[in-house]
């Protein structure tokens, strides 16, 4: 039933009784993630909408214009997406349920994911250490901002992660084999959402500063 | 079959289990709506003691300016969030929505105990505030930066820092709630329950919980960004600026994009607390005048109407902001137009106590006491959504009557009303009727005589958030003693919600015994087999709804109500 037809039927006549209402554990899970999914978009959102805002004050400074600006070598956050890609291919592999390739699927994205998180943490050392730190411009207290929440996701993603690894150890039951099979299918999913997000992430930062202000020109954010 | 013994294997045995570390939603809810009135209680003390300043000024010597911001904050900032967001979503939202809707629980039972958790932390947090060195923050519940983390403004060592950090566990423990309820609407509804025979209550809850899913991100955003310019020195939101005969390290950053991300949250907050409040007034009135609510589908869409528009208002909190004067146009328009929804509202309930069979039992008194002040506060807001109004009386006692109208009484008095309601099911034991009564009685008048003399010391402009009024010319000596009797007033009502609290603990164990239905209602929470519903709320079968929640004297049955899991076919309840 459309949404249309569902929210303009008229309740006080007599309908028809539905035979089965109940969906399932593994729909209602995969419904959750869609509803939790959404939030998470809305969260980086409004971020990138204050990431849009700020940009338009003079003090302003781009990330990776010059060869002395701090995102100017982008070899190391390639690197990380890859890892990030690698992933998220895993373990959509491992949600094919090929034989005996969602243990390898999983346990190689879970890994490629730590590598990423890891190759986070050593691009910011990186930067640190060249005096970059996270107070020295709001483009770049944006940069830690929100690579260090892209990365808390995937770290909350890893903890799902580790529950589907601690199911595949004991994977003598059924009921561990169903576990692990929706969690990966689960995976899978959010590990696309988290990686589309990055990209679009790593983009934003890397942008020309005329780029932003077309966006804000464009919609209409200039001037508030 | 499945969900028999997906069910059976949550069954709680031990003390703990049960009570404690419950997965049960109806427990779940019940530690919610605890923890949201004690924390309500230190807010109404608060509120108590900047009355005690306001009425009779230099009488408490322990009421410094800073302690007085401090209470202006510390009160605004409870009230609205984790009192009246928590019990709504978290209280009503958990109890109501798997009985009203036939479900045995909420989807994720696991993550709905962590929210009540997570709930519990904020709080902790936040009354920890009350004792760091400095105290808690007094930066006004809107946390406005520069001010509220700059040295000078009460708490800005300790206090801003535990506000922000409980506020985003909060938003965290709303987040595993919300996704809670709106999973369970959308997928755990028993057969027959289509969306369009859900009780209001759910569709308010359900709308509610969508606006707090999208804004509280926006609450969620300013606090982390502010809390990086409290602690690692970045300039989001601070601009350079000296402090104290000192230029500080920010530079360039924003106050007015941290107003435009505050009240992006901060409107739809106001839904987020109005819509619930809606959908259950919606169902005391329609259950308690034995009355069909009238026009059942053009009070969904209202509530759905109302839910997105409140999206495009949010700077109409910000007309003297210095924002760009042309979003003004815009967002009067926006403001003024959402009140056709909540008028349609208003006029239904009317329209369904027309000619309605009407028992005056307690709820529905709360009920009609709400439809009074929802209106006053809401003809206010039509004032203060025009600009060239809104000018003069913005940062006056003219705001303050309309907002604590609109969002306080308001929704408090549902919230009042519903426990009375449903403290049966829950309890299995009636509240004290007398009590109740003058319970009502006391708030209902009380709070008319707290806030309607505050809109003509608006209008005399006298300005809210001062500590004193002394040496002010414009003000008369008339208005100090409106100020006294205000403070008198809100003392007495305070005093009266002991009688509310002696009543939910003395019923617990004195008060009569409830039957089933007390109500005579037909939504499915009132047809469970045992009062309090035992775990999984159903027996063996779950019901299956036949009709919608309000039919309401059907002619040619001799009840004059037919419950929502009643079959006109068999002629008994499925």
């Amino acid at each position: 039933m459309s949404i249309l037809s569902s929210i303009t039927e008229k309740p006080w006549e007599q309908g028809v009784i539905p035979k089965v209402q109940h969906k399932g554990k593994v729909n209602t899970r995969r419904a959750g993630l869609k509803v939790l999914l959404v939030v998470i978009s809305a969260l980086f959102f409004l971020f990138i909408v204050a990431f849009l805002m700020r940009s338009q004050y003079p003090d302003w400074q781009p990330l990776a214009e010059q060869p002395s600006q701090p995102l100017y070598d982008k070899s190391q956050l390639w690197l990380n997406t890859i890892y990030l890609i690698m992933a998220s291919l895993f373990l959509q592999l491992a949600k094919t349920k090929r034989q005996h390739f969602p243990q390898i699927g999983l346990m190689l994205g879970g890994l490629f994911s730590c590598a990423f998180v890891v190759g986070q943490l050593i691009f910011w050392q990186h930067l640190y250490q060249q005096g970059f730190a996270v107070d020295v411009n709001p483009a770049l207290s944006f940069f830690y901002l929100l690579t260090g929440l892209h990365a808390t996701h995937v770290i909350i993603g890893l903890l799902v992660w580790l529950y589907a690894v601690s199911a595949v150890i004991s994977r003598n039951t059924k009921r561990s084999q169903a576990i692990m099979n929706q969690c990966i299918s689960l995976c899978a999913m959010y590990w696309h959402f988290l990686l589309g997000l990055w990209v679009l992430l790593f983009a934003l930062l890397v942008s020309k500063p005329e780029t932003y202000d077309a966006i804000v020109e464009f919609c209409g954010l200039g001037g508030v | 079959m499945e969900d028999e013994v997906e069910q059976d294997m949550h069954e709680p045995n031990s003390f703990w289990t049960k009570y404690v570390w419950s997965q049960d939603h109806k427990v779940i809810a019940i530690q919610y709506s605890v923890i949201a009135i004690l924390v309500g209680i230190v807010a109404l003390v608060l509120s108590g003691l900047m009355r005690l300043q306001l009425g009779f000024p230099g009488h408490f010597d322990f009421i410094d300016p800073s302690a007085y911001y401090q209470f202006v904050t510390m009160h605004g900032m409870i009230m609205v969030i984790y009192l009246l967001t928590a019990i709504f979503l978290g209280g009503f939202g958990n109890y109501l929505i798997p009985l009203m809707v036939g479900a045995r629980d909420m989807v994720f039972p696991f993550v709905n105990m962590l929210s009540v958790w997570f709930y519990l932390l904020a709080v902790l947090i936040l009354m920890a505030s009350f004792f760091v060195p400095g105290g808690p923050t007094g930066a006004g519940w809107t946390l406005y930066p520069p001010q509220a983390i700059l040295p000078g403004t009460p708490g800005s060592d300790w206090g801003i820092i535990l506000m922000l950090v409980s506020l985003a566990v909060f938003i965290v423990a709303a987040t595993m709630g919300g996704l809670n309820y709106v999973t369970t609407v959308l997928q755990a509804r028993t057969r027959g329950m289509t969306l369009m025979r859900m009780p209001l209550t759910v569709w308010g809850i359900f709308t509610a919980t969508i606006l707090a899913l999208l804004a509280f991100p926006a609450l969620f955003v300013s606090a982390v960004m502010m809390l990086f310019d409290k602690t690692l020195g970045t300039s989001f939101f601070m601009p350079a600026i000296i402090s104290m005969g000192q230029q500080l390290d920010y530079e360039g950053g924003s106050p007015i994009l941290f107003q435009h991300l505050f009240w992006f949250f901060g409107h739809p907050e106001v839904y987020i607390v109005a819509l619930p409040a809606f959908g259950i007034v919606s169902d005391l009135i329609s259950i308690h005048a034995r009355k069909n609510i009238f026009g059942y589908r053009m009070m969904v869409w209202a509530i759905v109407i109302i839910g997105v528009m409140s999206f495009v208002v949010w700077a109409h909190h910000m007309y003297v902001s210095g924002m760009n004067p042309i979003f003004g146009y815009f967002f009067a328009t926006t403001t003024l137009i959402i009140a056709v929804p909540t008028a349609i509202k208003v006029y239904n309930w009317v329209l369904t106590l027309w000619r309605g069979n009407i028992r005056l039992n307690v709820p529905m008194l709360f009920a009609l006491g709400f439809v009074s002040t929802f209106t006053i506060g809401g003809l206010t807001g039509l004032f203060l959504g025009n600009v060239v109004v809104d000018l003069p009386l913005s940062d006056t006692y003219f705001v303050v009557a309309h907002f604590h109208m609109v969002m306080g009484v308001s929704p408090i008095l549902v919230v009042f009303g519903g426990i009375y309601h449903w403290y049966p099911k829950m309890s299995g034991r009636m509240l004290n009727d007398t009590l109740g009564k003058l319970h009502f009685w006391g708030t209902f008048l009380g709070t008319y005589a707290i806030y309607f003399p505050m809109h003509y010391l608006g209008v005399l402009g006298v300005p809210r958030r001062y500590f004193a009024y002394e040496n002010y010319d414009f003000i008369p000596d008339s208005a100090k003693d409106l100020n006294a009797l205000i403070s008198v007033m809100a003392i007495f009502v305070g005093l009266m919600q002991l009688i509310f609290i002696f009543n939910l603990v003395w019923s617990l164990f004195k008060g009569k015994k409830a039957s089933d239905n007390p109500w005579e209602a037909t939504s499915l929470e009132w047809q469970t087999e045992t009062t309090p519903p035992g775990h999984g709320n159903w027996g063996k079968e779950l019901p299956i709804c036949h009709r919608w929640a309000y039919d309401y004297g059907v002619p040619g049955y001799a009840q004059d109500y037919l419950p929502q899991n009643f079959s006109a076919e068999s002629g008994e309840k499925t």
